[in-house]
């Protein structure tokens, strides 16, 4: 596999965001942002095919996440 | 498009002589066509057989994994970054195939992500429980180790999650990995079970061993 390196600008609100959710997962920011990119591919292939993005809470209400 | 391999061993099912193997990442058009061409007329045949005879019904669980459409969910998932597929070539044959998940979290560790063996398969000829005598052992145990290396090389401590079909169940186990029993969510209610980062790091001791 061929890795790629590149410079990620980052604003101290995003910077202080990826280093609260690195510490939360226990995981280096290179593979948070790897697993953010996942998730979010996951994401846009079920959208694109129709499929629709919905949290659930403990009443089991549904709410739909509309993605823009 | 040249993938990435690793050089492994299995053991001989007759000699028990080590031999040696390649476990590739991605599985290829050939893999696909071995699966389509040489396990599964084994597979379905044993499954017939068992079906024919429903006294020996307990084959019938022997090939519990002869429906998996394994073209259909490489090709599915190819582009996915959520997916990586291995499999294991030795003697010009396809020898085992693993589709990971990578966006499921850990029962263990709430919260914390985990490598999610969504389908792992063994040729039907070196399974014990297929065959007198398997032509090759230890293909299962290669696949499931790259499991638990994938886990480390992408930050998730070792973690590894799975449902099992029934007969699978004990192997897990040896595995020493934890049971949270038979889980409503999934259908057929299967057994999940989990390895903990712990587990995950004296498994990776044994084998290196």
């Amino acid at each position: 596999m061929t890795i790629r390196t590149m410079t990620l600008n980052l604003s101290e609100a995003e910077m202080e965001v990826l280093e609260t959710l690195s510490r939360k997962k226990t995981l280096s920011k290179t593979a948070l942002i790897k697993q953010a990119l996942r998730l979010y591919q996951a994401i846009e292939m079920r959208i694109d095919r129709g499929e629709k993005l919905f949290f659930e809470d403990d009443k089991k209400d549904k709410s739909e996440l509309v993605l823009v | 498009m040249t993938r990435p391999y690793y050089n492994t061993y299995l053991t001989d099912g007759t000699t028990y002589a080590l031999i040696e193997a390649t476990l590739f990442e991605g599985i290829s058009d050939v893999n696909l066509k071995d699966h389509k061409e040489k396990w599964l007329p084994l597979l379905l045949g044993a499954r017939q057989e068992a079906n024919a005879r429903p006294a020996q019904g307990q084959h019938v669980a022997r090939v519990e994994d002869a429906h998996w459409d394994w073209s259909r969910k490489v090709k599915t998932y190819r582009v996915s970054l959520s997916h990586r597929h291995f499999a294991v070539e030795c003697a010009a044959d396809t020898q085992g195939l693993m589709q990971l998940e990578l966006t499921h979290r850990s029962r263990i560790d709430p919260g914390q992500h985990l490598i999610y063996i969504d389908l792992l398969s063994v040729a039907p000829w070196n399974r014990k429980k297929l065959v007198e005598r398997p032509r090759l052992i230890g293909v299962g145990s290669v696949l499931f180790t790259q499991a638990v290396g994938t886990s480390l090389e992408e930050g998730f401590s070792g973690r590894v999650g799975l449902h099992s079909l029934p007969t699978s169940a004990d192997w897990y186990r040896k595995q020493r990995m934890q049971s949270f029993g038979p889980d409503p969510a999934y259908p057929s209610g299967l057994e999940y079970f989990e390895m903990s980062p712990d587990e995950a790091e004296k498994h990776i001791q044994r084998v290196s061993e």
